[in-house]
């Protein structure tokens, strides 16, 4: 018989409960006689307990997932690389808070890539020393970053946006002075504060996240990240370095809180044939680096036409929307900590047509 | 679904004498009768963990699997690893 692993841990909340498999990293929720089951579980001799759960995957066979160790290896940081620095001749200092930090690159075009959200903090002086020296090399079909000489992270070429999520951490942590942070999760999302307190603005890609965050920023909010955001395990989430990324189809609307845009020169990365412009809001707004607890959670979604409304999510809502576009670090018991952080958060759905409208809703109702 | 599970069977592997360790009989003694000497011990308090049948075992569990089809349930996948915005289509810097 298939010795089925129970799970990590099981968190019971209002009218559910969630749980977690180590061995396939995936959560599960449940409710009625399955949560009645999970919740025995643990207490369940060995046998009974793969009994059952050989029941359950005969009727919903999607249920073997849980149980199965996906082997995806995305980044194998065992690949060996010889590394020279007279690869990676093109150079630029960046100055983060109190750090200065040397990138170096061996291509142009992977220098627009992966740099473009942090021209506003190139130096206006060249120094000598660097506290760090972070390095992206070409080689085939892969990427590499490198920290001094040290490989930090290797991604495929055709999966870029995941080394530079590696990229953003690293500047993010130099920027926080805070040196390799165990981060709890990261969000594929936007943050923003008003009167202490917090908001981060989810959506499915072009859904406007990013447009309204540089709006919302015009109008009294304080900037803190653009499109990855990440938390640590007492919950903070950090203010992220990078500007806001604004697409052409968004720059007259953006204009008209944000005359900036205009000196803002286009920048050398489109996406597709799409023409961008980063916007440099922390600089703006003249921020200094300081972490946050989020108060609630929003999901936006531009539809014209249509009434601005606001919903309050139910807690199983917000579990099945954040989980599978967040990533959650699978070590030791933190996808716990973020389930407990999970099940206790507020969830909204913004439904909105124009900017005032939402506005308005954000100062009256949030 | 019950006569499924019932009907599937277990296939033991059969020991080899050559690669045989111990021998216990089942006779009540915990002796090793391959001569070499690894007796066992009597514990009258542990439970017998072994001794529920899978028929048993379906019994006592036909609570879950009677009701399983009721209960609401969603596996969630969170992301492997972290990631910035993925490329719109036709965004291709790579070239790949």
């Amino acid at each position: 018989m298939v010795n089925y692993q129970r799970p990590a841990f099981i968190n019971k909340s209002e009218g559910f409960s969630i749980l977690y498999f180590r061995a396939s990293g995936n959560f599960l929720i449940i409710n009625g006689a399955l949560e009645e089951f999970f919740l025995d579980s643990m207490n369940l001799e060995k046998i009974d307990y793969n009994i059952t759960v050989d029941n359950l995957i005969s009727k919903h066979a999607e249920f073997k997932d849980c149980f199965i160790d996906p082997k995806h290896v995305i980044i194998d940081n065992n690949d060996d690389y010889d590394f020279s620095s007279s690869q990676a001749l093109l150079s630029s200092q960046l100055r983060l808070s109190n750090q200065l930090i040397e990138i170096r690159f061996d291509l142009q075009s992977t220098k627009d890539i992966f740099l473009s959200a942090y021209e506003h903090l190139k130096t206006l002086k060249k120094f000598t020393i660097a506290n760090n020296i972070l390095s992206i090399v070409n080689d085939k079909n892969k990427l590499y970053l490198f920290s001094e000489s040290k490989i930090l992270s290797i991604g495929l070429k055709k999966e870029y946006y995941k080394l530079q999520a590696q990229f953003a951490n690293k500047l993010i942590e130099y920027y926080h002075d805070s040196e390799s942070n165990q981060w709890l999760c990261s969000f594929h999302a936007c943050a923003v504060k008003k009167n202490n307190k917090t908001y981060l603005i989810l959506g499915d890609s072009g859904a406007g996240k990013s447009t309204l965050t540089a709006l919302l920023c015009a109008s009294g909010y304080r900037f803190i990240g653009d499109d990855l955001i990440l938390m640590d395990k007492e919950f903070n989430i950090y203010d992220n370095p990078a500007a806001i990324s604004v697409k052409e189809n968004s720059w007259n609307i953006v204009s008209k809180y944000h005359k900036e845009i205009y000196t803002i020169s286009e920048s050398n990365r489109k996406k597709g044939n799409i023409k961008m412009k980063y916007l440099p809001l922390h600089l703006i707004q003249n921020n200094t680096p300081k972490k946050h607890k989020i108060s609630a959670l929003i999901w936006v979604n531009y539809t014209s036409k249509l009434k601005t409304q606001l919903k309050p999510l139910s807690s199983f809502d917000v579990c099945s929307k954040l989980i599978p576009d967040t990533w959650v670090n699978p070590d030791l018991n933190y996808p716990e900590l973020f389930a407990h952080w999970l099940i206790s958060s507020k969830g909204f759905q913004l439904r909105y047509s124009d900017f005032s409208s939402l506005k308005n809703i954000f100062d009256r109702y949030l | 679904m019950i006569a499924i599970m019932l009907c599937t069977s277990i296939q033991a592997q059969i020991p080899q004498s050559s690669n045989l360790v111990g021998e216990y009989k089942f006779s009540g003694r915990t002796d090793d009768s391959s001569g070499n000497s690894y007796d066992g011990q009597t514990n009258i308090n542990k439970k017998n963990k072994e001794n529920i049948s899978r028929k048993q075992a379906l019994e006592k569990m036909g609570k879950y699997a009677a009701l399983t089809a009721l209960g609401t349930f969603m596996i969630l996948n969170p992301k492997k690893a972290q990631a910035q915005s993925p490329p719109d289509p036709g965004d291709n810097p790579f070239g790949i």
